[in-house]
Order: C-alpha cells, then sequence, then structure tokens
C-alpha cells in the first residue's frame, strides 16, 4: 500500500486474504497503480507476492506519468459477465470520452517498450537495495520509529517515543516540517501523516540514491532539533 | 493594455499570486496555500525538476509515485508527436478504435501477471479502480447475485480514500442498476505494524477472520468501525 504510508504486507498476509476471498467466492481487484511496471522489481506488484486476481488495476507508470490513461484487466470470467448482460441490455454502458485517447495510448506503448529494450527491472534490482540500505540505516534515530519499504519505494515513519512507538499528535504536522527540510536542501520527498517516504523515478543512480539519503539524515537532525526546541519530544 | 486590465484594481504579476488568485488546488491545505504559496516547477531534467528561480531539485517520489522514467524523455515526446500528427484524437465508443489502443491492449493482456482476457481504457487510476468496483458489480448482477455489493478495502488505502470523496450524482448508466450506488464499505485493517493490526491485533488472523465476516473471541463481534462510507 502506497499513499496509507508505505506498508508493505507481510509474508503470506495475501496468501492467506486470498484463501477467504475463494472460499466465500469474493472478486480479487488488485490495485497496480503504483507497484505497476517495475517498482517492486517485478513487472506487478502480483507477481512479488504471488497475488491472482479477477481485475487489475494500472496507471501512473503505464505512461511514465506523461499523459493520463489508465487501463482495467478484465478475467475471462468477467467478460463473459459483461458479454451476457449486453445480450440482454443492448450496451456495455460505461465508459469515458478519452478511453484509449490515442496520444495517451501512443505514450504507453513507447513507455513498454522503453521498459523492455532498456531492462527497467534489471536496473531496479539493481539499485533499490542501495535505497533500502540506506534507509534502513536510520532505524536507529531517535526520531525513527519504522523503516518500511520494498524495491524502489521506502518510508521512516516518525515518532514521539521511540520505544513506545508513540506517534506525534498530528496538528504538529511533523511529516511536513521534515518535508519542508528535504525540499529546503533539494529533495521533493513526501510526507504521508509522519511517514517520509521516498520513491524515486526507476531510473535513478547509485549517486543520486546517495544524494536522497544524505539529505533525509540531515532533515531528520533538524527535525529532532526542532521537536527538542519546540518541546515535543 | 485594454479596458478590461485597466480597470482591474490590482493585478497578480508573480506566478505565485496568480496562481494564489485563480487556483483551487487538490488534496491541499487551503489556508496555508493561500499564506504561503506554491512550488512552481517549470522545467525537468533526468530526475530533476527546476523551480522558476532555477532551483534544482531531485524529484524523490516521482511527482505521485508515477514519473518512472523521469523528466526528460525524448522517446515518449516524439511518441506523442507522431501520434498527434497521424490521429490526435479518437473514441472507442459504439464500434470504433484505433491501431495504437489496439496495440496497448495487446500488450497488457500477455504482459499481465494473471491470465487477464480484456484490456478496459480510463483516464486515471482513480477512474480505473471506480471502473473495476462497477464491474465486480456488474458481474454479479449478471450471475443474479444482486445483493452482492460489499466492497472491502484496507484502511488508509487509496481506495478508501475514494469511497470518501464526494461521488457527486451522476446518472446510472446503462445496465448499471439503480441499486448500484457506492455500497456498503467495509475497511479491513491494513498491516501497519506500529498502529494496529499486525502487531496488536492478531493481525493477518485477525484481519482474514473480520474479512470473512466471522466473529472475534477477543472483540466480540465484527469490526465496530467497519462499517461505514
Amino acid at each position: 500500500m502506497g499513499t496509507g504510508g508505505i506498508l508493505v504486507p507481510p509474508r503470506t498476509y495475501f496468501e492467506k486474504i486470498q484463501a477467504v476471498l475463494k472460499r466465500h467466492d469474493v472478486l480479487f481487484i488488485v490495485d497496480e497503480v503504483i507497484c505497476g511496471f517495475g517498482r517492486l522489481g517485478d513487472m506487478f506488484g502480483c507477481q512479488t507476492f504471488g497475488l491472482k486476481p479477477d481485475i487489475i488495476t494500472m496507471a501512473k507508470g503505464l505512461s511514465s506519468g506523461y499523459l493520463p490513461i489508465s487501463a482495467v484487466l478484465v478475467s475471462e470470467d468477467i467478460y463473459r459477465a459483461c458479454l451476457e448482460e449486453s445480450s440482454k441490455i443492448g450496451v456495455f454502458g460505461h465508459g469515458f470520452t478519452y478511453s484509449g485517447h490515442p496520444v495517451c495510448a501512443a505514450v504507453a506503448v513507447e513507455a513498454l517498450k522503453i521498459y523492455e529494450e532498456t531492462d527497467i527491472l534489471g536496473q531496479v534490482r539493481a539499485v533499490a537495495p542501495l535505497l533500502q540500505e540506506g534507509l534502513r540505516g536510520f532505524a536507529g534515530h531517535p526520531l525513527v520509529g519504522e523503516v518500511r519499504g520494498i524495491g524502489l519505494m521506502g518510508g521512516l515513519e516518525l515518532v514521539k517515543d521511540k520505544a513506545a512507538k508513540t506517534p506525534f499528535p498530528p496538528e504538529l504536522n511533523l511529516g511536513l516540517f521534515i518535508e519542508r527540510r528535504c525540499q529546503e536542501h533539494g529533495a521533493i520527498l513526501r510526507a504521508l501523516g509522519d511517514t517520509l517516504t521516498a520513491a524515486p523515478p526507476l531510473i535513478i543512480e547509485p549517486s543520486e540514491i546517495e544524494q536522497i539519503l544524505r539529505i533525509i539524515g540531515r532533515a531528520l537532525d533538524e527535525t529532532y532539533d526542532h521537536a527538542s526546541a519546540e518541546g515535543w519530544l | 493594455m485594454n479596458e478590461l486590465t485597466e480597470a482591474a484594481p490590482f493585478l497578480p504579476n508573480s506566478a505565485s499570486a496568480r496562481d494564489r488568485a485563480f487556483v483551487l488546488h487538490p488534496m491541499t491545505n487551503l489556508v496555508q496555500h493561500a499564506a504561503e504559496g506554491p512550488l512552481i516547477v517549470t522545467r525537468g531534467e533526468g530526475i530533476h525538476i527546476v523551480d522558476e528561480q532555477g532551483r534544482r531539485y531531485i524529484e524523490g517520489v516521482s511527482g505521485l509515485w508515477s514519473v518512472t522514467l523521469g523528466f526528460h524523455n525524448e522517446r515518449l515526446a516524439q511518441a506523442a508527436y507522431r501520434q498527434m500528427l497521424e490521429l490526435p484524437s479518437y473514441h472507442m465508443f459504439r464500434f470504433k478504435s484505433h491501431p495504437t489502443a489496439i496495440e496497448l491492449a495487446e500488450r497488457l493482456i500477455a504482459l499481465s501477471p494473471a491470465p487477464m482476457s480484456k484490456a478496459f481504457f480510463a483516464n486515471s487510476g482513480s477512474e480505473a479502480n471506480d471502473t473495476a468496483i462497477k464491474l465486480a458489480w456488474y458481474y454479479n448482477n449478471a450471475l443474479g447475485r444482486r445483493a452482492k455489493k460489499k466492497i472491502i478495502a484496507r484502511r488508509l488505502s487509496r481506495r478508501r480514500h475514494r469511497q470518501r470523496q464526494p461521488h457527486g450524482a451522476r446518472p446510472q448508466p446503462p445496465g448499471f442498476r439503480p441499486a448500484d450506488r457506492p455500497g456498503p464499505a467495509y475497511g479491513l485493517s491494513a498491516p501497519l505494524a506500529l498502529r494496529g493490526a499486525r502487531r496488536k491485533r492478531g493481525g493477518v488472523r485477525d484481519a482474514a477472520r473480520r474479512h470473512s465476516g466471522e466473529t472475534d473471541p477477543r472483540r466480540g463481534t465484527r469490526d465496530r468501525r467497519g462499517l461505514h462510507r
């Protein structure tokens, strides 16, 4: 899960969820909007976590974000049901004016070619450990309650009390403070609540990952000093 | 200068002032924005962006997780330009199609991590997810299971977030029966070690139990906060 603060499912989480879904005949929709197209080192998060969805949604990396386009892939069973309904109702009554817009689709096709021709997955697998190990290097920092991440996405959750994992009151907006410190030092990172996150372009170089990590280290110290000075710790 | 501009008592002239005068920003604290203004990004270079003052930043979050290939990819620009000249716009309604969308669908089905039959296109991940939910309802309607409308998503997820946004009063398209309004949505605890499921409440086991509607002996019944939109 990305926007929730980069929550990586524990081992066997989805295995168990999928068994329950199957038992109760519940469809499984997998949202690959963030994880799809290489972010985790596989082409899709489904491959990383062994997911067998009925429907997959994808966007963002589909066009490298250059133009707005998304796709929904549906299983044969779902297509059959739509077909059946069309025979009764006469139309599959869903769609958008710009569904499959040619220019967006052309950019998406080109992005897929680039991923393949430049071995983007190999690139992600080569550099992702630098980010993950680098972020885990901050685990001992007094503000860091937990380090999470996988592939080229990761986050540090800031806490008031490291031992008890007590969060800061949200109204202090410490996440925004550290995000602004990073920006001041030349890196755009995003705080989701009090989790400072990184998810750089997949083409990032090792030296650029090091630069991000240096900036995070500096911003963490400044944020700690700020929180101390304000009496928030 | 025309009459209109001469008549205006105040003309904001910096990009920041004009932004604050005219733009309503998504996902933004509007009070803070009105006071401080935006970071105005004017160019991209590799994985960097450059602001209006010429300051460079590493874009460490790919914009909104999206810009996988950096902010200056010549091939993507050329692909857009070629298509602009060839067929800049067309739709796919009522038996129309075009080669580029066909090629994209074919590639995505081939690339799919699970066996899939067809690709439907939309313009954003939000629309794709709204579509997926409609399709799940549509599928169950087709099978005569019209009451099967519940959506289970993890708390904190993008899906849950969308469920809380105003959906407006779009008319139901044909084929989506009137009952297909955003229905009950269950919030499944997210696997967040610091705050919940994994550590404090038994994690996966607990989540799976609530997912299946079974009771939790420690808490009595199904998640109390579960049923809300």
